[in-house]
């Protein structure tokens, strides 16, 4: 025999009790007592199965006999039938967490009671780390003390906690609690035996806290303890009562979080020493649910855990490469905050405490049986404000995490849908609306399917996102509010939050989080200071600091030569009288600066202000200067400068008026700010923005500063004066790209407004961005000068000869077919019903310009009934004059699969099969879609693009609308603008209507570029008439 | 069922017994003689024997833990019909276990057929046993007790097969070094 082979048969002779710790306990092999075990066993190796059945009828051929057989068979079917409910229920219960781990207890003869569910993380991980100390280390110990051997290391509990004062135990009796006690000591001892390095609770171990309530103390009586103490054994008491520490920290976690040694880390309710660290792996670092934060945290600490240089140098490098990971938002900050809501409310509060709708928590698949399901699972659960889409458990996240297939996905939304549909049916049939909507709410539509399907990160949180949440879509990090409530304000901004987001949310969080006496209130106090937070984060205004750093990446904006002095319109920002350099005439007037006030000038980067700046105020300011002695001093250099016989055309500018010195004392900052600004800046509040400011950051940072596109707007005349054309010292390039940027952002409001009105309106693919784009010069020959409207044609095809022909800011979208001639008809889709489209027509042939088809314009009629035409080409049938008939569907997919519009043959086929105008039919055509008319029906007022030209090397962009005149009749005007080779212009046309239900008035208003003679017109509110000298042609036409 | 009510069974020679027996240790009985034997066949003829044995055996006996008891009869069984079904020059380890791992805790030996006393091996084995950590000494008998694969320990014991793999390795080697100090020869 070999020695190997004897020593194995040596090893059979093992003692029971290492035969019986070493059982199997999980596992496919485990040891089993549960019914469970009467399913087929598998043997994994070769995938054969072999049922209860044929193990029986093996032994009876074998062993016992036929009896058996019967006996065993009906055996296990008895013990199926009995626990079917248990096998049917478990698959579909929610994913498990362990919530509470049980140690094996160690009885009086030794055997071992394995806990109901395995701690993972009782033993060692992490095999390779050296011996800590250079002293062996110690084997048995107390998790509140080792008497000062490497306390650091092996301690839970700060003393004061751990130790159960002597008035207390002289209370309960001191035989009751040296029973209890030596019960904690047992447990201790058992738990060094065993060689456990696991995470403990208040309730695993022993404290002053699970000792009262070992013993039933009330709150009553530990106070009535401690007063006892206080006045017959002179001992001076530290625990708090049992009340007090509940009321103080909340809960077990908190009191846990509370009491922990400053070397440990609490998760919850659990506590981890920092020996636990040394011996686990990161792995179980995440999987226990503590995050690279909280190692970080505490790196510098451990320095003084007098570890030997190796066992630092292997402990260091495991927690640092784990801190590395750290995220910096992921652990609570705002420690100051109670427990927000009542403690008698125990319940989740959704609204509060998930980033997303409540169906995409519950829908989280469970996935238990994948690989690493439970750890992530615990880890997610461990996470208090777990914040990204993969973060935490929401059907995303299970999805992309565990690689849940398309396929699976479909199958189980299928029975997910159809199991809530089912309890629809059933809330309905009771009428319980609150039931009605809940399951509505969980019923998941085919876009949420497809979305999770697709995996796009900002297309699932865009439709998931709870309505309580802050979707920061840089990031995509998803914000709760109990993620604001434990975080500070410094957090909010360093993780991106803007100021304005949370004062959208603040009256939201009122209404839902107070006063509904639901049950979901959060506690007085804690709302208040809440509200505090976040009331003074929205208002906050340090983002000048973020503000400061330059942004944008500028080409050099001026000739190296040029003197800093030189090029003062680029960075002052107050006007000469109020911010120039008046240190001379305060010396003059007797007043030393102090060598302390160094007010040199800075000409970085940032918003201005009157503290960061020359400015009177801030001399005045730094010299102590009262109101009355600044007023007077204003006035004394007045008097000087006047006398001044020199040029007074320099010194006007530096000289107060009354007025200006009212303004000056006043103290309002703001008002200061706005009044004394130079033509250049521009003011928000009480910063100021330079041309500087506005040339290095981005237009983004425009907006963050509170700059409005409005702002730009009336800026842009004078920047282009200053620093553009002739004599300027700005580089034309960059000029160039200056000019580009303000126009960018000025124009942006419109022109986003414009893009964002055509997209909102049309949800199909039809209108989706198919028509924004560009009027740009295409060379063309015809009297319309070839202008074009650009449009996606990579995404719809259109049929026939039906095209689209421009965008309406109305609701209206039309399409016309290209027809030359006098008489036009035309198709109309709304954008409000983008299911329906009209149809009508109008003679125009004395109307338009040119008669390309290119051509295009709106028209309504006298009975206020608007159509669109556009010019025939050729002389057609002509159909009913003013009416407009309604159809039905308007888009199919083309073979390609890409949209497209019907063609004319398709709409008139349908319009005639339906019935005509005024026709009642209804008919479904071959592609599914319905036809029917839907009788005359008003559009509203237009506000229109129209597009035209005169002259072939002078091309301009016309504007054309209709007005209502007092006569009912109405007149056509056209704005005309310059060539430029790619505009973005807005005209916007609003109606007012009378008591009685009609249009009584027009006010329009249109924008252009700033360089053209800008065009904003606003009629009959007094506030703005159209500037004659603007290239503006009014044309009456009567016959209109 | 709890083992004592199994035993209670078979003291009154119910067939339940077996079954029971099975429903609790087949899997673990099963896994541990295929580990040895890496033969289905031969795993069931094993098994079965065992349940055989045990019912054979109790009563007259009592065993205190009966999960140890089948184990111990499982194993010694699997070894046997592994010895039966290999020549001795074909041994070169069980399905799961090679003779150059157990070699790796084994004393440096001149004399390879000396052995002094079975009972003083497994005494100091056992002494060995208790130094070590819980989770260090369950990786120890899981793999030569039960001859569990690597892969199998690492998930139970919720850690990676590399873990389970350096960790035996220095187990081993403290076990020689243990054995040697101790004057055990094998």
């Amino acid at each position: 025999m070999r020695r190997e082979e004897l020593v194995m048969d040596i090893l059979g002779g093992l003692d029971d009790r290492f035969i019986a710790e070493a059982m199997p306990r999980t596992g496919k092999y485990a040891v089993s007592d549960s019914a469970a075990a009467a399913a087929p066993i598998t043997l994994v190796e070769t995938g054969t199965e072999i049922s209860k059945k044929d193990l029986r009828i093996y032994w009876i051929t074998h062993a016992i006999g036929m009896a058996a057989v019967v006996a065993l068979i009906v055996g296990a079917v008895v013990l199926l039938v009995q626990n079917w409910d248990k096998i049917a229920v478990s698959g579909s219960e929610r994913p498990g967490v362990i919530s509470t781990i049980s140690e094996p207890v160690v009885t009086s003869d030794s055997t071992i009671t394995e806990p109901d569910k395995y701690d993972p993380f009782l033993y060692y991980s992490d095999m390779d780390m050296p011996e800590p100390f250079a002293q062996p280390e110690i084997t048995e110990f107390y998790y509140g003390g080792t008497d000062g051997w490497h306390d650091e290391f092996y301690n839970l509990w700060k003393n004061d906690f751990y130790m159960i004062d002597d008035y207390l135990q002289k209370y309960v009796g001191e035989e009751r609690a040296m029973e209890v006690i030596s019960g904690y000591k047992a447990e201790q001892l058992a738990d060094n035996q065993a060689g456990n390095i696991t995470r403990y609770r208040i309730d695993d171990t022993q404290n002053w806290y699970r000792f009262a309530m070992d013993t039933g103390l009330t709150a009553n009586d530990v106070r009535r303890a401690r007063q006892m103490a206080d006045e017959n054994w002179s001992e001076s008491p530290a625990s708090m009562v049992q009340e007090d520490i509940f009321v103080t920290f909340g809960s077990k976690e908190k009191i846990a979080e509370n009491n922990k040694t400053e070397y440990c880390i609490s998760v919850g309710e659990y506590v981890f020493s920092p020996r636990w660290l040394y011996y686990h792996t990161t792995e179980d670092y995440k999987a226990a649910g503590i995050t690279p934060r909280m190692i970080n945290d505490m790196l510098e600490k451990y320095k003084t855990l007098g570890l030997t240089d190796e066992a630092w140098a292997a402990f260091s490098a495991k927690l640092q490469k784990y801190a590395d990971n750290a995220d910096p938002f992921g652990q609570i900050t705002d420690t100051s905050m109670p427990r927000p809501f009542p403690e008698w409310h125990d319940t989740d509060n959704a609204q509060f405490e998930f980033q997303w709708k409540t169906k995409a928590v519950g829908a989280a698949m469970d996935c238990r049986g994948r690989e690493n399901y439970d750890e992530w699972n615990r880890m997610c659960m461990s996470i208090r404000t777990p914040y990204r889409l993969d973060d935490n458990n929401n059907v995303a996240g299970v999805i992309k995490q565990f690689g849940i297939t398309s396929g699976e996905i479909d199958e189980y939304f299928e029975e997910r849908n159809a199991r809530w549909r089912e309890s629809l049916k059933q809330a309905e049939e009771s009428g319980n609306e609150g039931a009605i909507m809940n399951c509505r709410n969980e019923i998941f539509s085919e876009e949420e399917i497809n979305a999770l399907k697709s995996g796009n990160d900002a297309e699932i949180i865009a439709l998931f996102i709870s309505d309580y949440s802050i979707w920061l879509t840089g990031s995509n990090y998803v914000i709760s509010p109990e993620w604001l409530y434990y975080h500070t304000a410094e957090d909010y901004a360093a993780i991106g939050i803007e100021p304005q987001m949370l004062a959208a949310k603040i009256p939201l969080f009122e209404k839902t989080f107070t006063g509904t006496d639901n049950g979901e209130d959060l506690d007085e106090k804690s709302w208040e200071l809440f509200k505090a937070k976040l009331t003074a984060y929205a208002e906050s205004v340090k983002i000048t600091d973020r503000l400061s750093v330059k942004t944008d990446n500028m080409p050099v904006p001026f000739k190296p030569t040029e003197s800093l002095w030189g090029l003062s319109d680029f960075y002052l920002m107050w006007q000469d009288k109020f911010g120039g350099d008046n240190t001379a005439s305060y010396i003059d007037l007797g007043h030393f600066f102090p060598a302390s006030s160094d007010i040199a000038f800075d000409i970085a980067e940032t918003p201005y202000n009157i503290e960061n700046s020359y400015n009177d105020l801030r001399y005045a300011e730094l010299l102590g200067l009262s109101n009355d002695e600044l007023g007077e001093l204003i006035r004394k250099r007045n008097e000087i400068y006047s006398n001044n016989e020199g040029d007074m055309t320099y010194l006007d500018k530096f000289l107060y008026t009354d007025e200006n010195i009212e303004v000056l004392l006043s103290g309002n900052r703001g008002l200061i700010a706005h009044y004394f600004l130079s033509d250049l800046a521009i003011a928000v509040g009480e910063n100021v923005f330079s041309p500087q400011w506005l040339y290095y950051h981005t237009i983004d940072d425009y907006e963050t500063a509170g700059i409005t596109p409005e702002d730009v707007r009336k800026a842009l005349p004078m920047y282009e004066k200053t620093f553009a054309g002739e004599g300027a010292a700005m580089y034309p390039n960059a000029w160039e790209a200056f000019k580009q940027k303000l126009i960018n952002y000025a124009y942006r409001e419109t022109y986003t407004f414009s893009l964002a009105e055509i997209n909102s309106g049309f949800d199909t693919e039809l209108f989706e961005r198919s028509f924004y784009g560009k009027w740009e010069k295409d060379g063309g020959s015809s009297d319309d000068n070839g202008i074009l409207l650009t449009y996606r044609d990579d995404m719809f095809t259109f049929e026939n000869w039906i095209f689209p022909r421009g965008i309406a800011e109305t609701d209206e979208l039309y399409v016309m077919p290209y027809i030359n001639g006098g008489v036009g008809e035309c198709y109309i889709i709304r954008k409000d019903a983008p299911d329906a489209l009209y149809k009508g027509w109008w003679n125009l042939a004395s109307y338009g310009v040119g008669s390309d088809e290119k051509d295009i314009f709106i028209i309504n009629t006298a009975s206020d009934k608007y159509v669109i035409a556009n010019r025939f080409e050729n002389d057609r049938e002509l159909h009913p004059g003013d009416e407009i008939g309604v159809w039905g569907l308007y888009k199919l997919m083309g073979n390609s699969a890409q949209s497209a519009i019907f063609s004319q043959f398709c709409l008139e086929t349908g319009f005639e099969k339906a019935g005509g105008f005024n026709g009642s039919g209804s008919f479904t055509d071959e592609n599914g879609v319905v036809w029917e008319i839907a009788g005359t029906k008003s559009m509203p007022l237009m506000k229109i693009y129209y597009i035209g030209g005169d002259g072939s090397h002078d091309l301009r962009l016309a504007v054309r609308y209709y007005e209502k005149t007092e006569f009912d009749s109405f007149a056509e005007r056209n704005y005309t603008f310059p060539e430029p080779t790619e505009h973005y212009f807005i005209l916007s046309f609003e109606k007012e209507i009378s008591d009685g239900g009609t249009v009584c008035n027009i006010t329009r208003s249109a924008y252009s570029l700033p360089e053209q003679d800008s065009v904003e017109v606003i009629v009959d509110d007094g506030i703005e008439e159209p500037d004659p000298t603007d290239e503006v042609t009014i044309i009456e036409d009567d016959e209109f | 069922m709890n083992d004592e009510k199994i035993i209670e069974l078979y003291f009154t020679r119910s067939e339940d017994a077996i079954s029971e027996t099975d429903k609790k240790y087949g899997g673990v009985c099963r896994s541990t003689a295929y580990n040895i034997l890496g033969n289905h066949e031969d795993t069931e003829e094993c098994v079965n024997d065992t349940y055989m044995k045990v019912w054979n055996v109790i009563p007259p006996q009592r065993p205190a833990k009966l999960g140890s008891f089948v184990m111990r009869i499982v194993r010694n069984l699997a070894i046997d019909i592994y010895k039966k079904r290999n020549a001795v020059k074909n041994r070169n380890g069980y399905n799961t276990v090679s003779f150059d791992e157990i070699s790796e805790f084994l004393p440096v030996s001149e004399n390879v057929e000396s052995i002094a006393d079975r009972n003083a091996v497994l005494k100091a084995v056992e002494s060995f046993l208790q130094t070590l950590p819980r989770d260090k000494r369950i990786m120890f008998v899981r793999r030569y007790f039960y001859c569990s694969k690597y892969g199998d320990i690492a998930k139970e014991l919720h850690t990676t097969e590399g873990n389970v793999t350096v960790t035996l390795r220095r187990i081993r080697e403290k076990l020689r070094s243990y054995l040697e100090k101790e004057g055990i020869e094998i």
